[in-house]
């Protein structure tokens, strides 16, 4: 198990390295980052002191290094705009994403997973066949549309919800919905699917021919089995979930990491974008390590896998 | 019966398609207006069936009183040519890369492998918004983006079907023989890897289209004065106190596209690839 | 006897293996070392997972070796690589166990003969057909057959394409890995049958792998006993089935009269489970199973030694035994 944990964290690291080159080398692409980062007016004398001062003259490797080590420092420069450490900005503004992704993640589970156990324990009937609609929708619709669409309908048509900002419950709940229907819809289908095909195996069939109500059959047996596969998926969508935040979160005005990056890409800030990407992703890969461990922990057979 | 039931589904999958590829060959000759025409006499008119609204324009006009209609089915074109272009070129590295690291493994395999879980790791939104903003909104630049980023659901598969392929006696049959790996990856591994990889370049059409809309509506992704619906929505976003079917109609294509591909590839999945079945 | 065709020293394949506790090492092929003459058949016997495969594989480097040297007519294919292995392969080829796994289910049976031809440039390219048909005959199959798809075949038949196929590039020497353990009993005896005339016409000579003892005494000269991933007794036929030295091997054939041969090594009169090649046992690697073993047993692993000019054996016991005669 330690030999496990060793080799995982030994490749989340290496993950994490790649992470900081790919993340190092946004500025690089166009070959000039000076120019990138400076407003078009800028003139030649003001471009080349900037060149001197960020040490863009240097070999690009020996620039990376730098960068490199004073972001494992959590030293990712200031920020262009807001002239502030860019990781403090990041970390200020990280507990309002985690709140909407969380929320997010909950309204899939606690929506997802009963429709999907009731539709799917209902055979070929109108809920299973409203189900599936649901469903197919959900992983059809655009997060940004869909977002729009809950603020025409329950912030001005119907105007139960704010339409933006942060602060209370109601200004969570449309977000919520919208970063979250798409998994709602994924879970929703996957356990339908399970469910129809665990119920039609032979000890479900021996449990109910044993006199046991279909009701407890299905939440003792077959959900038991059925929510296997969906605890598998979690994990995966949670590093989906973070990434959706950044459109829905500019959509509600919610003051989190999405936006303020967003605002960055918009304003060449580069030094917040890099640090945001960074830190997104670092968190990204630490979702998948200790998902990762979690299955090893729990299910003693896929300890053999790599 | 399950197979049945997609298979109506599918149906009505192909009809959706079918609807939006022949919008999108025939917009010159469907469309009742060109799709830049301004009309600034008639700026934000509702849908025909309601009040103020005009069978000129049957979804009405947005704010700068252009047809609704006729952009809608020019910007079938974007989502489709962007998506299919985009598809074909991830499909292609991701193939690629993934016959590399699942024949040759070794070294190989682990550092394709390392690069998956490096870009996975990456919030795709985020990373592609940043690149476009660096390299600058365009139709070309999209494709690129999407293309590249988009190698490693094909990757991660390939790359798992052909280690079970290499370690088939056949394929060792032939090695033995002295065939060249080039020869064998084409002859023996390619042709069997076909149906999992039109599965998979069917559903990934899906997210083409909403990636490229995506971009397109943050603003980075084709340039402003073509006509797609990522941008009709962006415009729409301003009037949806004022003028809800700016933004309404281009998400309700948008949505009948992906779903048309879903159902399509669904269908795709449970006849083609029993495999791959049990993913959603 | 004069240079042998193959000669392999000290074979090691060892693979890495990821487990629960790390990294560890799989010892499938631990040091054997055998010879091969011109015609002749070497029968490779063992119980499941003692690496007799992977000898085989190893032999024709489809697996690379750890360790070890294997020289084919002069030529160390070890030093080979690239466009000269490749070349050389034409004269060592290999028939499957699985006839069902062994064709590509999507080529024609002719398509997959002219391509062994076509890589080595057998004949002229407007000849191939004929040869190709030339050779389903001497194969025994119809020659029309060659725009048919191996699922329209038996199991036998498909058999039979695959020795085809193997024949298409004129090879000297052939691994036959279980050719006939997946096929109906009454299909076996025809297979064993054509291998042999195919070795009369064309000299080739065998390395023969078989759970079926019975099947290996009919066909090889010599035959290897194999115990985890090292070779415990190398005689030939009538030594090895008439005076069996190894315990192990006494174990093999003291079993044979259970009628169904495929189930004679699996239900082996010995006691314990066959050990993990991941952590074979110290010493003599049978020990832990062996009746006779003594503390000695457990000490030093027993280096083969001849006790006749045609027999070899690895074991204290019978070492112990000839120095008290001698
Ligand atoms: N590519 C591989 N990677 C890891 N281990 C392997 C590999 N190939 C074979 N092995 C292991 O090596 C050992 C020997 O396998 P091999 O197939 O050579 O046995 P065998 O004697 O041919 O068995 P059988 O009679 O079942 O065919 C087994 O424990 C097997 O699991
Ligand atoms: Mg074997």
């Amino acid at each position: 198990m330690l030999d496990i944990l060793w080799h995982r964290l030994r490749r989340a690291l290496l993950v994490i390295l790649g992470v900081s080159l790919f993340a190092f080398m946004i500025v690089h692409l166009t070959g000039d980052p000076a120019v990138l980062m400076l407003p078009p007016d800028a003139t030649i004398e003001q471009v080349e002191e900037f060149r001197q001062a960020m040490g863009f003259n240097d070999p690009l490797w020996q620039q990376y290094l730098r960068w490199l080590s004073k972001a494992v420092r959590g030293d990712f420069g200031l920020s262009l705009r807001h002239q502030q450490p860019a990781l403090a900005l990041i970390a200020e503004r990280m507990p309002a994403t985690v709140e909407l992704t969380v929320a997010a993640l909950l309204v899939a589970l606690l929506l997802g997973i009963p429709l999907g156990v009731w539709t799917g324990s209902k055979g070929n009937s109108l809920p299973s066949f409203l189900g599936s609609i649901f469903g197919l929708l959900g992983q059809s619709m655009p997060v940004f549309w869909l977002a729009l669409m809950l603020q025409l309908l329950f912030g001005l048509i119907i105007p139960i919800f704010p339409l933006t900002g942060r602060g209370t419950i109601s200004q969570l709940v449309m977000p919520a919905i919208a970063l979250g229907l798409y998994t709602t819809a994924t879970i929703m289908r996957l356990l339908q699917s399970q469910m129809g095909e665990v119920l039609q195996q032979d000890y479900i069939r021996t449990a109910r021919s044993k006199g046991l109500s279909y009701t407890r059959v299905v939440f003792k047996h077959a959900l038991r089995n059925a929510l296997l596969p969906v605890v598998t998926i979690v994990g995966l969508q949670l590093g989906t979930l973070l990434g959706g935040a950044v459109i829905t979160e500019s959509i509600f005005a919610w003051p989190g990491v999405g936006r303020l990056l967003v605002q960055a890409i918009n304003n060449r800030d580069i030094p917040l974008v890099q640090a945001g990407v960074f830190v997104l992703a670092i968190g990204i890969v630490t979702i998948n390590l200790v998902t990762d461990l979690l299955y090893t922990w729990l299910d003693p057979r896929i300890r053999l896998q790599r | 019966m399950r197979l049945m039931l997609t298979c109506k589904r599918a149906l009505v999958g192909v009809c959706l398609l079918i609807l939006v590829t022949s919008m999108a060959l025939l917009a010159p000759l469907i469309a009742p207006h060109d799709p830049g025409e301004q009309n600034l006499a008639a700026r934000l008119q509702p849908p025909a069936w309601l009040a103020g609204g005009s069978l000129q324009h049957p979804l009405g006009t947005d704010h700068l009183g252009r047809d609704i209609l006729s952009r809608l089915i020019y910007g079938s074109r974007i989502s489709l040519l962007v998506a299919l272009i985009a598809v074909a070129v991830s499909g292609t590295i991701g193939t690629l890369l993934g016959v590399a690291a699942g024949y040759w493994q070794g070294r190989i395999d682990s550092f394709i492998m390392l690069l998956a879980d490096v870009q996975l790791a990456f919030p795709f939104i985020l990373f592609a918004l940043a690149v476009m903003a660096v390299l600058g909104p365009g139709l070309r630049n999209v494709i690129v983006v999407l293309g590249i980023t988009g190698w490693v659901a094909y990757g991660r598969l390939l790359r798992a079907e052909v280690m079970s392929l290499r370690a088939r006696e056949y394929v060792e049959a032939v090695r033995a023989l002295g065939q060249t790996d080039g020869k064998i990856i084409l002859r023996h591994i390619l042709p069997n890897v076909m149906p999992s990889l039109i599965v998979m370049a069917s559903l990934r059409v899906a997210n083409m289209i909403i990636a490229e809309s995506s971009l397109t509506f943050m603003g980075l992704g084709v340039e402003p004065h073509i006509p797609t619906w990522g941008s009709m929505l962006a415009d729409g976003r301003a009037y949806i106190t004022s003028a809800w079917w700016l933004a309404t109609f281009p998400g309700l294509a948008i949505m009948l596209t992906v779903l048309g591909v879903n159902l399509v590839g669904d269908w795709l999945r449970t006849t083609l690839d029993p495999r791959l079945r049990n993913t959603v | 006897m004069s240079v042998p065709l193959l000669q392999v020293e000290e074979l090691k394949v060892h693979f890495p293996v990821r487990g629960h506790r790390g990294q560890r090492v799989l010892r499938a092929v631990d040091g054997v070392s055998f010879q091969l003459s011109a015609g002749e058949t070497l029968g490779l016997v063992g119980e499941s997972g003692c690496g007799k495969t992977t000898t085989g594989r190893a032999v024709l480097r489809l697996v690379e070796p750890t360790g070890g040297k294997v020289v084919f007519a002069g030529t160390d294919v070890g030093t080979l690589s690239g466009q000269s292995l490749r070349r050389f392969r034409r004269r060592m080829q290999i028939v499957f166990q699985d006839p069902f796994a062994s064709l590509n289910p999507r080529m024609t049976v002719g398509d997959a003969l002219l391509e062994a031809m076509e890589i080595h440039q057998i004949g002229r390219p407007q000849e191939r057909r004929a040869m190709a048909q030339e050779l389903l005959v001497r194969v025994g199959l119809n020659p029309d057959y060659l725009e048919r798809y191996p699922h329209e075949f038996s199991g036998g038949q498909r058999q039979r394409i695959g020795i085809a196929r193997a024949l298409a590039v004129q090879p000297q020497f052939i691994v036959c890995d279980e050719p006939v353990s997946a096929l109906d009993v009454s299909v076996q005896a025809q297979v064993v049958n054509l291998l042999q005339d195919l070795q009369q016409e064309l000299g080739l000579s065998y390395l023969f792998i078989s759970h079926d003892l019975n099947v290996v005494r009919h066909v090889s000269q010599r035959v290897a006993v194999m115990y985890l991933g090292q070779i415990v007794e190398l005689a030939t036929v009538d030594e090895l089935f008439s005076a069996p030295q190894h315990p192990y091997t006494q174990a093999l054939l003291a079993a044979i009269p259970i009628p169904d041969p495929e189930e004679v090594l699996r239900f082996l009169p010995l006691a314990g489970e066959l050990p993990s090649p991941m952590e074979p046992p110290v010493g003599c690697r049978f020990h832990p199973r062996c009746p006779h073993a003594t503390a000695a047993c457990a000490g030093e692993a027993p280096r083969p030694q001849l006790i006749t000019p045609s027999h070899l054996v690895a074991c204290h016991r019978v070492r112990q035994r000839r120095e008290e005669q001698c």
